[in-house]
């Protein structure tokens, strides 16, 4: 409220949101900015502060959503297009990594199998990874693509760690660990964009690979694969994971496989019963004999010490919570004495057990595609009179089951989801991410319509507050989460197709052989200085975006102060034994 | 005046005007750039018939090709750029497993859809497509 009988308080009343919008906006939005400390090159995550009533999303005024405007036309509403490059018409794939190199900003963008012509070096090459300067990002620049060698190609994941984090290595180095086709998984040295060289290769004889993450601070590399020979065990995706040390990447140092306990080369595949139905030796966890492959992991690092691995993709999933110094030290013996001889390799249920804080079963039409931990989420509604008194932050976990039919076939309507972590042994659902398929007839639109990813790069001032959701042809979704049992949605962007987006083609209206031009957007991920990226999967190519209007006005709102003099709930008293 | 003094040079400039555009030396021609392929020509890709090798014969390199993980199921897919009478399109053509056609379909790029010629059988239409 402002308070009109007071003058100086008056104006500084109405002067404060602006100059905080303003310091707020020049903040998002200029650069260039040191390394970032949070998560994966150091242990931390930013403090997130409540900038929002404690009415939290009940007290803001309504924000009708616009409705998308045609298939072939851009939808954009509360983001601005900064820039653009065509990737070379290459399509991107799940995955992509903005790194701040000395103020240098690139985009290491993954793109799917296939192949594509390259106009910087005369030849076709099988799809791999795109090197793009968007130091401007007005005028991204590409500058390299590193082709795969193997079968049809694409190199779908990316992780990238300078050598000023890793500890064991030297001099001003980036590096680059990825996988080559299905065959390796292998570290690049690329301090030179425009001439990356092969460093080391993992693991080679893969049969399958996804989502690495590597801890940027201690090196530790979770690596998606799976060999033709390791002889672990899933439904659907066949891949699991290799942890290995990578402070020096040079010399990798491995230190366990890892999965779902029902996942292990022993495991019953015949026999076995659900964990939750008949725990015993035999068991697995889900609801699927053996449970469905990893897709991604992501790393809480030392500090938060978990490790979250959602595993089925698409159905069948399960969410599991590990401890991460459990995880990494519980096959050495003078860590873990029950430890089992070969646990690194060919663990038994008790290895895998041990390091498990929780897992989540999920629903059989969900799969575990996405699992991305936001910490110390203030949550509007309980900033007094609940529990001790004490304003609540949660911590939560992003999910995502991803749509993997065109048009919507045969699946049912998927959307993102929240989870609440603070007591990380029972994860509990506490809201959805909603996005229909009306208005924007989105399974009538060609190509695939729901959801695949969040964001996973950490830009402080979003973070804990603003989501940014790839929902494929429905494009980029933006929420704010501030309140997460009320997520708002507060921004999209839907690119238009153009001549470089692949056909889709299915049946429309009657006509079963009926083609179009279909975007597919597959990641929408942010850098450290509040830039969007929208990585298109159809060959669209690459678009960055900025927020504008109330959704950046769900970052540059002020942070608000609880009342000092909050009446607090008193404690209970202790139980007494009877 | 005769202009056989200068046929070497002619020669010459002609040879570097077609390396500059990609047409000969060391490097490939530009398989993105337009071509006008021919209707008698897109004819002759007959869906459940013809092979890869086949449409490679016909059309050249593809400007580029798209194929799905191991574990997923989606056709290998070529696209190419053309021109005809009515504009510049993308013509898009899908493979089974067996390399065979499966599916031609002429994109105009004014309007952004067409119908495809498929293979009489199997049907596509009612498939799901899995991918990741």
């Amino acid at each position: 409220m402002i308070p009109l009988n007071n003058p100086c308080r008056m104006a500084w009343s109405i002067a404060l949101p602006f100059v905080a919008a303003v310091s707020g906006f020049v903040a998002a939005l200029s650069g260039p900015a040191a390394a970032q400390p949070y998560l994966p090159d150091g242990p931390n995550v930013p403090v997130i502060s409540l900038n929002e009533s404690q009415e939290g999303a009940a007290g803001l005024p309504l924000l009708p959503v616009p409705r998308p405007n045609g298939w072939n036309e851009e939808s954009i509403w509360n983001m601005e297009v900064v820039g653009s490059n065509d990737n070379q018409g290459r399509p991107s794939s799940d995955d992509g990594w903005i790194e701040d190199e000395n103020g240098r900003y690139i985009l290491y963008m993954t793109d799917s199998p296939g192949s594509g012509y390259n106009p910087l070096t005369g030849k076709t090459e099988l799809n791999g990874t795109s090197l793009i300067d968007v130091t401007n990002p007005r005028n991204p620049v590409f500058l390299y693509h590193i082709p795969t060698t193997a079968g049809s190609g694409g190199s779908t994941h990316v992780a990238v760690c300078a050598s000023d984090t890793l500890h064991n290595t030297s001099g001003h180095h980036w590096y680059l660990l990825r996988h080559d086709g299905s065959s390796n998984q292998e570290v690049w040295d690329v301090t030179d964009p425009k001439n990356p060289v092969r460093l080391e290769v993992l693991i080679s004889g893969l049969v399958a690979n996804h989502h690495d993450w590597w801890e940027c601070d201690t090196g530790i590399a979770y690596v998606i694969a799976q060999t033709a020979t390791d002889g672990w065990h899933e439904t659907g995706s066949t891949q699991h994971v290799y942890i290995y040390d990578l402070s020096n990447p040079a010399n990798p140092k491995f230190i366990r496989q890892w999965g779902l306990v029902g996942q292990q080369p022993s495991a019953d595949l015949v026999n076995g019963q659900s964990c939750t139905n008949a725990p015993g030796p035999n068991c697995y966890e889900g609801v699927t004999n053996p449970p469905g492959g990893v897709h991604q992991v992501y790393s809480a690092g030392l500090y938060n010490n978990r490790v979250y691995f959602p595993y089925g993709v698409d159905s069948n999933g399960v969410i599991q919570v590990v401890d991460r110094e459990k995880l990494l030290n519980g096959c050495d013996p003078s860590y873990n004495q029950n430890a089992s001889g070969d646990c690194a390799n060919h663990p038994t249920q008790a290895d895998l057990l041990y390091p498990q804080i929780s897992y989540i079963t999920l629903n059989p039409n969900q799969g575990g595609h996405t699992s991305i931990p936001v910490f110390g989420v203030p949550i509007p509604q309980s900033q007094q009179n609940y529990l001790d008194g004490k304003p609540q932050k949660w911590d939560l976990l992003e999910i995502t089951s991803e749509d993997t039919t065109n048009d919507c076939f045969g699946q049912p309507w998927k959307n993102p989801w929240l989870l609440d972590i603070t007591n990380d042994l029972t994860p509990w659902p506490i809201s959805t991410l909603p996005i229909g398929q009306f208005p924007g007839d989105f399974c009538a639109k060609g190509s695939r319509f729901g959801t695949h990813e969040f964001n996973r790069q950490i830009y402080a001032p979003y973070y804990g507050k603003i989501a940014v959701v790839a929902m494929f042809n429905a494009g980029l979704q933006i929420w704010d989460i501030r309140d997460p049992y009320s997520p708002r949605r507060v921004a999209y962007f839907i690119q238009a197709p153009n001549q470089n987006t692949a056909a889709s083609c299915g049946t429309y209206q009657g006509n079963s052989n009926y083609c179009r031009r279909a975007i597919f957007s597959d990641l929408g991920e942010v850098d450290d200085r509040g830039y969007i990226y929208n990585l298109d999967r159809a060959g669209s190519g690459l678009t960055i975006l900025k927020l504008t209007g109330d959704a950046l006005r769900v970052v540059t709102a002020p942070a608000v102060n609880v009342p000092s003099d909050a009446p607090a709930m008193p404690m209970p008293p202790p139980l007494k034994e009877q | 005046m005769t202009l056989k003094p200068f046929l070497p040079s002619v020669a010459l400039a002609l040879y570097c005007l077609a390396a500059s555009a990609g047409y000969c030396g060391g490097e490939a021609a530009d398989p993105g750039a337009v071509r006008e392929f021919g209707a008698t020509t897109l004819a002759e890709v007959d869906p459940g018939h013809t092979t890869k090798a086949q449409v490679e014969a016909l059309l050249g390199q593809p400007w580029r090709t798209i194929v799905s993980d191991p574990d997923e199921s989606d056709p290998e897919v070529w696209e190419y750029r053309g021109r005809d009478a009515n504009g510049t399109y993308l013509l898009h053509i899908e493979f089974d497993d067996h390399d065979i056609t499966t599916l031609i379909v002429q994109i105009p790029d004014k309007t952004g859809e067409a119908t495809a010629r498929v293979a009489n059988s199997p049907s596509r239409s009612g498939e799901p497509e899995k991918r990741e």
